[in-house]
């Protein structure tokens, strides 16, 4: 069975639209589908919801066709985030002794993890399980159907320096795994056998090493093509006061926050961030291809927001809630279907993407 | 093939077997013999602890928890008395009362209102010889049988009334000291003139049962009792001398068989007891009239039979700074949880999984060809 690899697309006629996954959705579509899926475990901790988020976003997930390295890097990632979503739900069984739904009691000379262990710990950790594994599972999908550099060209020309940091640091962990199998294929190849610990010298070092080359290269890239040129200069003084009052408005912001203001403070977090912004000259940049709207990208990101804005407005019309906590009582959460039917606009890319 | 030696069987003489039977024949005798040697049968009564709430208004709430256990934490007492409490953990020290029934801190800031002077937050009591101040949380307290615990929302000092656990026990319908442990079903005394001394707490009645106090103006009161499976009641006095408030109506206990429902109808005394023939999960509709004659100390027996819908193993009551006493919707074990949202949500969950198969299988057939023609 052929594959094709390296991030080249599959056809020549979707070269001009398609993305190295091989999805026919733009960037942008794809950027509305993220918000989309990672606002509900940001807002709900009611485990049905999140179970459907989290279904919703392995469909996507494995409709997606996972080609390139980077991509296949990904499924390590949420191995491992699942893996550490179950050890929460342990963690909190055994740590967290308070409910009113018994599951068993163990002696309390034992350090810790001593007393009743509760149904209601069960429930709290994996509600929290499930919102990590849903963030990650979204996170996943996103990276491996959009190319980091369609995401960098979406930036606003004024934080075109915060997009790449945050374009090279999520491409980093993912750059990192894909090292890791590389020097374990090489090693095997070589004849080491990976037995346990002692022999993780074998794989850290290589891997830190090209850890760090990639790390230069990024620097060398940077550099040769300006990048921070312009904090060279001296800033402008009227630049240098938008950004205190930037830094006061925050400051407010944070004393607001803590003072339960939740509102206000958001409102002056906002305009702290605006200040920011507006502080920045904005950079010149040219494009080779402008994004390209298809049917199918348009349907995705109108969905995707679609069903966010009908989620909000059902939960201000309507007695429906998100809400849902484990302590003191366990209850079955609640379950609308009103709710749910919001949720599922963001199958979209599964049924519209097709190969 | 050599057939194997049966075991020798050991034989028994037949005057054993006669010694046998004497023996059992007398064991039965003294078995039989030893009810009337120890007394009257006593029915095992299941263990029961007290609570008494101080709310910041004033008013005080009595809980009466039972359980089969023979210990448990008065965490534990907190959460199946069915109130709204929220407790927040703190590391080795053990939970910290923030809020009861809505009243006091949210639990990411269980001590809000101890920041400044006077410092409010939940203070927690044990009642011995009177209210001690505890230390430590409720983690850290173990109830047994008889044990009250007491919370108080004060910044110092408290104004838990002196009580102990048969009233508690009796205003919401429990009698612990009854040979037959039914509940019992009594009013609280109608009089808003002298409100109810809080101390000795007048029974109230019990057992899901609606209790409507007409007395009259001579005061013979009809005392009415409408048994009502939902555990409220309501009791209502025509007369002018305020005989208005009334009735608490708590299923207690898990027996229903036949509670004795008292009416304690005014300050002149006058009783109406309400017999019993009370059976679990009856109408609803039963009623029960009574009317007592005139004077201090009448007792009528109303001819109906009340009705009563014993589920309940907790019972609270609420006595307000008036001394008015109104019963208290507790949550019992199990409820909250229905299966409705589930169905609806493994339904959903089905629609989804299908289409994600169908999704699934689109795309590895899709594969599939354009590995095909790839070669």
């Amino acid at each position: 069975m052929s594959r094709a690899g390296g991030g080249s697309d599959v056809t020549p006629r979707r070269a001009s639209t398609a993305t190295p996954s091989g999805s026919t959705i733009n960037a942008g579509a794809w950027l509305c589908w993220f918000a989309a899926a990672c606002a509900l475990p940001l807002t709900s901790r009611n485990p049905f919801y999140l179970l459907l988020g989290l279904v919703i976003a392995a469909v996507v997930y494995l409709a997606l066709p996972r080609r390139t390295r980077a991509a296949k890097a990904w499924t390590a990632f949420v191995i491992v985030g699942v893996s550490m979503a179950t050890l929460a739900i342990l963690f909190n069984v055994l740590t967290v002794h308070v409910g009113d739904a018994t599951i068993t009691t163990l002696p309390d000379a034992l350090p810790i993890i001593g007393g009743k262990l509760t149904w209601n710990a069960f429930g709290y950790g994996a509600t929290t399980a499930l919102a990590i594994g849903t963030l990650l599972l979204s996170a996943a999908t996103f990276n491996t159907a959009v190319r980091h550099s369609d995401l960098l060209r979406l930036t606003p020309a004024r934080v075109d320096t915060l997009g790449m940091v945050s374009s090279i640091a999520l491409g980093a962990t993912p750059a990192t795994l894909g090292a890791l199998r590389d020097v374990y294929d090489a090693q095997r190849a070589r004849g080491v056998r990976i037995r346990g610990p002692r022999d993780a010298a074998a794989l850290i070092t290589p891997v830190l090493g090209m850890s760090l080359e990639r790390a230069v290269t990024y620097a060398e890239a940077l550099e040769v093509r300006g990048y921070g040129a312009r904090a060279m200069q001296p800033p402008r003084v009227p630049v240098r006061l938008v950004q205190a009052a930037s830094g006061i408005v925050l400051l407010t912001a944070l004393l607001l926050l803590g003072r339960g203001l939740a509102l206000a403070g958001m409102v002056a977090a906002l305009l702290s961030v605006l200040l920011l912004i507006g502080s920045v000259p904005p950079v010149r940049r040219t494009r080779y291809r402008s994004l390209i709207w298809t049917r199918a990208s348009v349907l995705v990101a109108a969905l995707a927001l679609g069903g966010l804005v009908a989620r909000f407005v059902l939960l201000v019309v309507t007695d429906t809630t998100l809400a849902w906590d484990a302590f003191p009582r366990l209850t079955t959460p609640p379950f609308s279907l009103l709710l749910a039917a919001t949720l599922l606009p963001l199958l979209a890319p599964a049924l519209v993407d097709t190969p | 093939m050599l057939s194997q030696p049966s075991p020798r069987r050991k034989d028994i003489p037949a005057t054993a077997y006669s010694r046998f039977a004497a023996l059992a024949a007398l064991a039965a005798v003294l078995l039989a013999l030893l009810p009337a040697f120890a007394g009257p049968v006593r029915a095992e009564r299941p263990n029961g602890a007290g609570l008494v709430v101080e709310f910041e208004d004033g008013s005080v709430l009595y809980a009466y928890v039972q359980f089969s256990e023979e210990s448990l934490s008065s965490e534990e007492l907190l959460y199946r008395s069915g109130l709204d409490v929220i407790i927040s953990p703190f590391a080795a020290l053990g939970g910290a009362v923030c809020s009861i029934n809505g009243s006091g801190c949210p639990s990411d800031n269980c001590f809000c209102q101890s920041y400044t002077t006077p410092a409010y937050f939940w203070h927690f009591y044990s009642l011995q010889d009177g209210w001690l101040l505890l230390p430590f949380g409720p983690t850290n307290r173990s109830v047994r049988d008889g044990d009250v615990d007491g919370w108080s929302w004060n910044a110092g000092a408290h104004a838990l009334p002196a009580t102990d656990i048969d009233a508690i026990a009796l205003l919401n319908g429990i009698d612990r000291n009854a040979a037959d442990p039914t509940p019992t079903a009594t009013t609280p005394s109608p009089s808003t003139e002298t409100p109810l001394p809080t101390e000795t707490p007048t029974p109230t009645v019990t057992a899901t049962a609606t209790a409507t106090v007409t007395p009259s103006p001579t005061l013979p009161a009809t005392v009415t009792a409408t048994p009502d499976a939902t555990g409220t009641s309501t009791s209502t006095s025509t007369t002018a001398s305020a005989l208005t408030p009334t009735a608490t109506i708590t299923a207690t206990g898990t027996t229903a068989s036949s509670a004795t429902s008292t009416l304690t109808p005014g300050t002149a005394g006058s009783t109406a007891t309400l017999p019993p023939a009370a059976s679990a999960g009856a109408s609803p509709d039963a009623n029960a009239t009574t009317e007592p004659g005139s004077g201090a100390g009448t007792t009528a027996q109303p001819s109906p039979t009340l009705t009563l819908v014993a589920r309940a193993t907790t019972a609270a009551v609420i006595v307000d700074p008036s001394g008015t006493v109104t019963p208290v919707e507790v949550r019992q074990a199990g409820d909250g949880r229905d299966l409705q949202p589930v169905l609806l949500f493994g339904g959903t969950l089905v629609v989804v999984g299908a289409l994600g198969g169908m999704v699934w299988y689109r795309r590895a057939r899709a594969t599939q060809h354009l590995d095909a023609d790839l070669g």
